[in-house]
């Protein structure tokens, strides 16, 4: 199966190699034995040319009494070199050394004829002024034996010829193929999810240049096919934290229904599992609103209009200002009122969660500080705090879902863990980013940079 | 019966575990974060832990590995097989996923602390004794007889004291699934066990709800 291509090319190869050999051989050998056949039969014309001539002496000195005798002397004498004669005179044989089966053939020609396993020349002249014909035939089945023996060896060379190649061609084309081989058995191994594997791309042909496309196919391949497991696996990560975060709250909650259901117990108790229940679906409330307004941000996108953050961040500050002050934390605003192109309500939620994040993180006693940076064209909103901070490791996670800074998981603070993670879907959605410097034990600073519209200037101060 | 270490960061769920439990009869200690749990291991000496596994500081499988021979049943939010297996693989006695019934909690409590022969093997109430590892009732001292289901009955009753079981919670652990009665066979065992045994006050009947062993 994997061979084929190369034992089609071989075969190929091969074949034409043999046709073209063979039919090469074949004329050559046809061509020597013609060459053969006629330096034979111009040997034999002059034979029997200088036999007529000698005969003509001799007759024309004897004298045509004694023609049997001399025809008779010049049919022994040539019998004993292999050369046949028979005289005709007038229609009746003379002298013949030449079998009757053997046919005359026409005067002044030449014939090749078989006769009892053999092959004659056969020649027919006219002497002595038409009073004889004379026949000459000789013997030459060597040429037959020649011949023979020229395709054996013809035969032979072609053989051994075809086979020498046969196995040099077996061994080139190998060679050929080594490349393309490993090409593809790079490719079924990626083909099976192997992608750490590279074909060989060595050399400059085009198997190497194919070899190297397919390399660049494959990074790419399985950079994506890490990127869709990172992003299945985060969705994953995203997914098991969402169901504990649900959990927990069902738990408590179906816990206390069947406590106030079935157990004996006094009033206060019962009221107390009621306030549980109570607590716990507002967090499963607070959770599916995040959850809504964050598939909200990916469905609808953002209604941008002008807003100043003055305007926004007193209003913001003004309604957190009570619950940071029950927990000993003083929010100081001091933005200006600069204007900026975004969602207000979307901004309201950022803020408000950066807002009570920083309370948080004051434990406690603490400031909060609300403010605007300004440069030549852009506009920073920062919420700093003089809270316990971050380490590196926390501010790296920290827009993740459900990550919680303290490790603890701990709600007593409340809130869902999904805060900033919809914080920074809101920054991104205004082609923002959501940015954070901390050091520990001194606070944090949260800022996001948008592009600034105008001030007013009026209002300043 | 029994003192347990219940280890949840979640307020709600700690309190609610510790008070049913309390209700069943056993001595409950909370713990709110792998710290404390671990102290509360060394100065009071549970017989079980219940522990949750997501918990700050350390976590609920770094404590199995500190713990020798102190039953653990863990509790879980994850609903993967990892988290139970790793558990069960750092020796756990049983696991119970979030959300859990509480039936289903005791039920693991009283399995486990009668596998590592932690809890009572008697129960006495009135003139009763109950006898869990001989399956023997007696009443003022004589042996009262009890069919297999009616001991099963009586014992779930007794392990969920206080708490309210429903007909459809009793059938599924006395009957355990492969009865297809309905739940009058409930009714019916009921009143057996109270008139066998005369303990009409003890197992009252709970309006809407189902049955309950008071105590």
């Amino acid at each position: 199966m994997r061979m084929k291509f190369f034992e089609r090319t071989y075969l190929i190869t091969f074949v034409l190699f043999l046709v073209f050999l063979n039919v090469a051989v074949f004329a050559l050998a046809m061509y020597t034995f013609h060459n053969s056949t006629e330096a034979a039969k111009s040997v034999c014309l002059t034979e029997i040319s200088s036999i007529a001539d000698a005969f003509e002496k001799d007759y024309e000195y004897s004298g045509a009494q004694s023609a049997g005798i001399l025809q008779a002397a010049y049919g022994k004498f040539y019998k004993e070199r292999n050369i046949f004669l028979k005289f005709i005179n007038e229609g009746n044989v003379g002298y013949s050394g030449i079998s009757e089966e053997i046919p005359v053939p026409a005067l002044n020609t030449l014939s090749v004829t078989r006769n009892a396993g053999k092959r004659y020349v056969v020649i027919s002249r006219s002497i002595c002024d038409n009073t004889f014909t004379l026949v000459y035939s000789k013997d030459v089945s060597y040429l037959d034996k020649e011949f023979t023996r020229l395709c054996i060896v013809f035969v032979a060379g072609s053989l051994a010829a075809s086979l020498l190649l046969g196995v040099i061609l077996y061994f080139v084309l190998r060679k050929l193929y080594v490349p393309l081989i490993k090409l593809r058995n790079a490719t079924g191994d990626i083909a099976n999810g192997n992608f750490n594997v590279r074909a060989e791309d060595k050399g400059d042909d085009e198997v190497s240049a194919l070899a190297r496309d397919f390399n660049i196919m494959a990074d790419k391949v399985s950079r994506q096919i890490t990127q869709l497991k990172d992003t299945a696996d985060r969705k994953q990560n995203m997914l098991d934290n969402l169901a504990h975060e649900m959990r927990t709250p069902l738990t408590a909650i179906h816990g206390y229904a069947e406590y106030i259901c079935g157990a004996r117990i006094p009033d206060e108790e019962r009221v107390d599992a009621a306030k549980y229940i109570m607590s716990e679906s507002m967090r499963l409330k607070d959770i599916s609103e995040v959850l809504l307004d964050s598939a909200f941000i990916r469905e609808n996108g953002i209604k941008a209009k002008d807003i100043s953050l003055r305007g926004l961040a007193y209003r913001t500050c003004n309604r957190l200002d009570k619950d940071a002050v029950n927990r000993g934390v003083s929010i100081f605003c001091v933005a200006e009122d600069v204007f900026i192109s975004a969602d207000e309500y979307l901004l309201d939620i950022l803020l408000s969660n950066l807002i009570e994040n920083a309370v948080k993180a004051c434990k406690g006693g603490g400031e909060v500080t609300v403010g605007t940076e300004l440069t030549e064209d852009t506009v920073s909103l920062y919420v700093k705090d003089t809270g316990i901070g971050m380490t590196e490791e926390q501010l790296l996670h920290i827009t993740e879902p459900f990550y919680r800074t303290d490790k603890s998981r701990s709600r007593a603070d409340g809130g869902t863990g999904l805060g900033l993670a919809l914080c920074k879907r809101i920054a991104q959605a205004h082609g923002t980013n959501l940015e954070f410097v901390s050091e520990e034990g001194k606070g944090t600073v949260a800022s996001i940079t948008f592009t600034r519209l105008y001030q007013n200037l009026t209002t300043q101060g | 019966m029994a003192k347990l270490l219940i280890v949840d960061d979640e307020l709600p769920i700690n309190r609610l575990v510790c008070k049913n439990l309390t209700l069943v009869g056993h001595e409950c200690i909370p713990a709110y974060d792998g710290v404390q749990a671990l102290t509360l291991i060394k100065s009071e000496q549970p017989d079980l832990i219940i522990l949750d596994v997501m918990l700050p500081g350390i976590s609920g499988f770094e404590i199995m590995k500190l713990l020798n021979s102190v039953p653990v049943i863990f509790v879980t939010a994850k609903t993967g097989l990892d988290d139970r297996i790793k558990g069960l693989a750092l020796g756990a006695d049983d696991y119970i996923v979030k959300p859990f019934e509480m039936a289903e909690l005791t039920a693991r409590v009283q399995a486990v602390l009668r596998r590592t022969k932690r809890g009572a093997d008697t129960f006495s109430f009135d003139d009763i004794t109950v006898d869990f590892s001989s399956r023997n009732v007696y009443k003022s001292g004589s042996l009262a007889v009890l069919t297999p289901k009616e001991f099963s009955l009586l014992e779930l009753l007794i392990n969920n004291r206080n708490l309210a079981l429903s007909r459809e919670k009793i059938l599924e652990k006395v009957w355990e699934y492969d009865y297809c009665g309905d739940t009058r066979t409930v009714d019916v065992h009921v009143q057996q066990l109270r008139h066998k045994l005369g303990i009409k006050d003890r197992i009252k009947t709970v309006f809407k709800v189902g049955y309950r062993f008071e105590i």
